[in-house]
């Protein structure tokens, strides 16, 4: 990993909105991340099953998702 | 009424399958599928409030807000006016009640200097009366003692004419040379010549 | 005794002649002229674009620095959508965006108050149609503002977080362009969609489920009957509740979307 920049947020970096904004904002973000990873590699998973006729590329595709997904909300939300 | 939810959930899942899901154009959809007409009416009525809303509403608010924003400033500027006005007849004021002071001091300093001078005026003229005094005292002096001397001089003349006369015997005074001859001693007094001892201021 | 007997009765009696409310309850069409089918939730549309107009029009009308009382009530909501929403979410630039979130804050307010008005009880919104609309227009505006300010090619470089090993960086861009162009407008639409059609569904449950209760012949479900009724009185103002909190995260996400466009390239 190469050393992280600390401006990452949608807006810039410098945050000044109040709260329940800020909290509406952010949850909705993370939600769409949250289902964004699993569904876009399991749909790839499930595409490369159907061309080599294998069955364990979706689940692992949704996990590896999740994964990434939890990596990208925490490199973009989760750091100070 | 539980078997009422719970055949409401079944029902909610079972009408993905195609019976009444609500959705599409005939109703039969899933929930999710659009219907046509719909869709149009739901794209023009935003389309129509948005155009309102960029035409003629947010212009009107922003402007008000704009108009605002100056009426604030506007009414801090006037009060500032206000109050630099009311710093500037201060000011005034103050400088006037100096200048006054400053005039009044002026005036009473000439009084003074004036009445200093009255009086230096005064006092030379008291003066200059009193030297003047002094002068005719001493000028009436001076003739009173010049006519005392020349009556002294005629009554010492006549006397000691008659001094002389009754010690010569005859009259000398209708004499020309007796006359000379009391001038000539009195001229000789008082030149200096006869010392007098007795006779004098 | 009596009461699990007539619980029991009601439940089997309820199965043969109860129907609650399904998703069809939603598709209520009125005239079909062939080349269009009109349905009431259009018609609710006309209503509610003559109203947001009204609204707009008579709030801001001769609007004067000392606001007259309609116009007092008008500045509220849109002061809060202005402040609140707008200059939050988007930044420095964000009047160029007012009438765009604005429009769209009433739109779905007011569609979503349908649902709670008198002789309407029906709420647009609840049509996925509707959400549909209200999405694609914030869609076009947020990916419009995003390629004017970044460039074709920068915009999708800046869907990208910095800070990425290189290898990374292809994985990362396809979940992230994944986020920007399909999961963002279909969590935004399907967000105010479900909510509506679930919050006018549980009231149907309600309302429908009393009614029936109202005219059985059984005098204890005619009591229950009053329950039910409550219940939905209950649910109707804790929807009011959640109409307008959908209207205002649908116009706050649709500020972040073209807030997070517009931001600086980091």
């Amino acid at each position: 990993m190469s050393p992280a920049s600390p401006n990452l947020t949608p807006s810039g970096g410098k945050d000044e909105r109040s709260g329940f904004s800020r909290g509406s904002d952010l949850a909705a973000q993370i939600v769409s991340y949250l289902i964004a990873g699993p569904l876009t590699f399991g749909a790839i998973g499930w595409g490369l099953d159907a061309l080599l006729s294998t069955h364990f590329l979706r689940p692992i595709g949704i996990i590896v998702g999740v994964a990434l997904s939890m990596y990208v909300i925490w490199l973009r939300y989760g750091r100070p | 009424m539980l078997a009422h939810v719970t055949t409401l959930a079944g029902r909610l899942v079972a009408s993905g399958g195609g019976e009444g899901g609500g959705g599409g154009n005939d109703g039969t959809g899933l929930p999710i599928l659009p219907h046509t007409g719909e869709l149009i009416f739901g794209i023009i009525a935003i389309g129509i409030i948005l155009f309102v809303a960029w035409k003629k509403v947010v212009p009107a608010m922003e402007q008000m807000y704009a108009e605002r924003t100056a009426a604030i400033e506007g009414g801090m500027k006037q009060a500032e006016e206000a109050q630099a006005a009311a710093a500037a007849a201060k000011e005034q004021y103050e400088s006037q009640l100096a200048q006054a002071r400053a005039e009044a001091s002026q005036i009473r300093e000439n009084a003074r200097a004036e009445g200093a001078q009255i009086v230096a005026e005064m006092r030379e003229q008291a003066n200059a009366e009193a030297g003047r005094i002094t002068e005719n005292a001493t000028k009436q002096i001076a003739a009173e003692r010049q006519q005392a001397s020349a009556s002294l001089r005629s009554e010492v003349g006549r006397l000691s004419t008659d001094l002389a006369s009754k010690i010569v015997g005859e009259s000398l005074h209708d004499e020309v040379r007796s006359k000379g001859t009391v001038d000539r001693f009195l001229a000789e007094l008082e030149s200096g010549q006869i010392r007098p001892e007795k006779v004098g201021n | 005794m009596s009461l699990s007997a007539a619980l029991t009765s009601g439940a089997v009696v309820t199965a043969d002649e109860f129907t609650g409310p399904s998703p069809a309850d939603f598709y209520q069409p009125m005239w079909d002229f062939g080349w269009i089918e009109i349905t009431r939730p259009m018609l609710v549309l006309v209503l509610v674009t003559i109203l947001a107009c009204w609204i707009m029009l008579a709030g801001s009308r001769n609007a004067s620095v000392v606001p007259s009382k309609g116009q007092f009530y008008f500045e509220q909501i849109y002061d809060f959508v202005r402040g609140g929403i707008a200059r939050d979410m988007i930044g420095p630039n964000y009047k160029k965006y007012l009438p765009l979130i604005f429009g769209l804050f009433l739109f779905v307010l007011l569609s979503n108050l349908m649902a709670s008005t008198p002789f309407v009880q029906n709420p647009p919104s609840a049509r996925i149609a509707v959400p549909i609309a209200a999405t694609a227009v914030v869609y076009i505006a947020y990916h419009y503002v995003g390629f004017k300010k970044h460039g074709f090619l920068g915009y999708f470089k800046f869907m990208v977080p910095a800070g990425l090993a290189p290898a990374m960086v292809p994985v990362i861009f396809l979940l992230e362009a994944a986020t920007f162009f399909l999961i963002r407008p279909l969590t935004l639409a399907l967000r105010l969609f479900g909510n509506m059609f679930a919050g006018h569904m549980l009231i149907l449950v309600f309302v429908l489920g009393g009614e029936f209760l109202l005219f059985h012949d059984n005098w204890l479900f005619k009591l229950f009957s009053v329950g039910a009724f409550g219940m939905g009185f209950l649910m109707q103002i804790f929807e009011i509740l959640i109409q307008a909190l959908q209207a205002y995260v649908f116009a706050l996400l649709a500020a972040s979307y073209i807030g997070t466009a517009e931001a600086d390239e980091h």
